[in-house]
């Protein structure tokens, strides 16, 4: 049996509607979204409720969900972002993405014993046309099992992020109107 | 002219050691503390006491608008709890621990970044970051401090000021103070050192993390628990 905790036509729902029924599965197992609607702006630019919303509710959130799920749920996989390594206007997505994988990891810790795997697949963004890549990951780790505290990044390899440094290019000049 | 850093959390633990360690090389630091008895003992010596709430943005705006211009920010104000598991932690404790130890880190960010010119934002995180059983709500605003502090340094690395974590193992501060002897020594088995460090170890790697030199680090964390993050299990 596979739970998905995901808003239906999310990037979640789409990864679950792929593997559901494709694979394996010993003991009931659950897919769960772990990137809530965020909102993309310069730190200077956000304001508490921005970051409440954004991030502390759903972090609380996504606990509440693990502990539901705990232990009868053998292999959890949360599908969220890869933000967490840092990036623009990732303030509130940034923090978000990297405690649920501390969450992660400590759920993974305690349940451990009980033979519970608990991963995290990080995601370059929430279109749901990422499902097709990501899905055989996700798939994989559900049955397996034995990988577990791990953050998997699905990306193509964009979190080497060997980069040229420089600046955000600052939006170019809009052409005047016409007399 | 002297640089001016704030330290959040200053009147205890590693905040005062740090606002302590940053004043005697010659800086003018601001001690901001909710607790008022706490720092009517470290005022002096050039640290200035400042009552504060960081999880009060209006609070924290205005303490920043009254002081001298800031060239270093470190927050050290947090909270830890009681150790349960992740099933027993209340709703309210978890959104608690995130509101001081992670909102509070964004609060006084923001408004310290929207004043500053140039200089470093320190964060504590918690060698916790990288997982423990039975702190879920602490790894977790601790965690989330880390994936803040890069955002942050991806975006203030441009005007100069660098953003890093210290991510310190079993300090002795009044946060373990609660602990039971037989947890302490439980702990302390799991400590290289063999036992709690004194607040004045993080701090040194604070004052090199605000140093000249130390603002070339950026997006880091500074893992400082002799290490116990190896994650070997002692012999």
């Amino acid at each position: 049996m596979l739970s998905v905790i995901a808003p239906p036509g999310s990037l979640t729902a789409a990864i679950a509607a792929r593997i559901a029924g494709t694979m394996p599965l010993s003991a009931p197992a659950a897919i769960v979204a772990a990137m809530p609607p965020v909102r993309l702006a310069p730190l200077g630019d956000l304001e508490d409720a921005d970051f409440a919303a954004g991030c502390i509710t759903p972090l609380a959130d996504l606990a509440a969900t693990l502990a539901a799920l705990l232990p009868d749920h053998r292999s959890i996989v949360l599908i969220g972002l890869s933000a967490g390594l840092g990036d623009w206007d990732a303030v509130v997505a940034g923090a978000y993405a990297a405690g649920a994988v501390g969450l992660m990891r400590s759920a993974a810790l305690e349940y451990a014993q009980a033979g519970v795997a608990i991963n995290f697949l990080a995601l370059p963004s929430d279109d749901p046309a990422l499902a097709e890549s990501a899905a055989p990951m996700a798939g994989a780790l559900l049955a397996s099992g034995a990988a577990s505290g791990q953050v998997i990044f699905c990306d193509g390899g964009a979190n080497l992020r060997m980069r040229a440094a420089r600046p955000r290019q600052a939006a170019l000049p809009t052409a005047p109107p016409p007399a | 002219m002297q640089p001016h850093a704030l330290v959040t959390g200053g009147a205890q633990g590693i905040g005062r050691s740090v606002a302590e360690r940053l004043a005697a090389q010659g800086w003018c630091v601001t001690a901001a503390d909710r607790d008022e008895a706490a720092l009517a003992a470290v005022e002096g010596h050039g640290i200035a006491p400042a009552v504060l709430d960081v999880t009060d943005s209006a609070a924290v705006a205005a303490l920043v608008d009254r002081l001298p211009p800031l060239d270093v920010v470190v927050n050290c104000a947090g909270i830890a709890a009681e150790l349960l598991p992740l099933k027993d932690i209340p709703r309210e404790a978890f959104e608690r621990m995130l509101r001081v130890n992670l909102g509070g880190t964004f609060i006084l960010a923001r408004e310290a970044a929207r004043r500053m010119e140039r200089g470093a934002i320190i964060t504590i995180a918690s060698r916790g970051y990288l997982g423990g059983a039975g702190a879920a709500h602490y790894v977790a605003s601790k965690a989330a401090v880390v994936g803040l502090t890069r955002a942050l340094a991806v975006e203030l690395r441009w005007r100069g000021i660098s953003v890093n974590a210290v991510a310190p193992g079993m300090v002795d501060t009044r946060m373990i103070a609660d602990f039971t002897p037989e947890m302490r020594a439980r702990l302390s088995r799991l400590e290289p050192a063999g036992g709690p460090m004194p607040p004045a170890t993080i701090a040194e790697a604070v004052a090199y993390l605000a140093s000249a030199a130390g603002r070339m680090v950026n997006g880091q964390v500074m893992l400082v628990d002799g290490g116990k993050s190896l994650g070997v299990a002692p012999c």
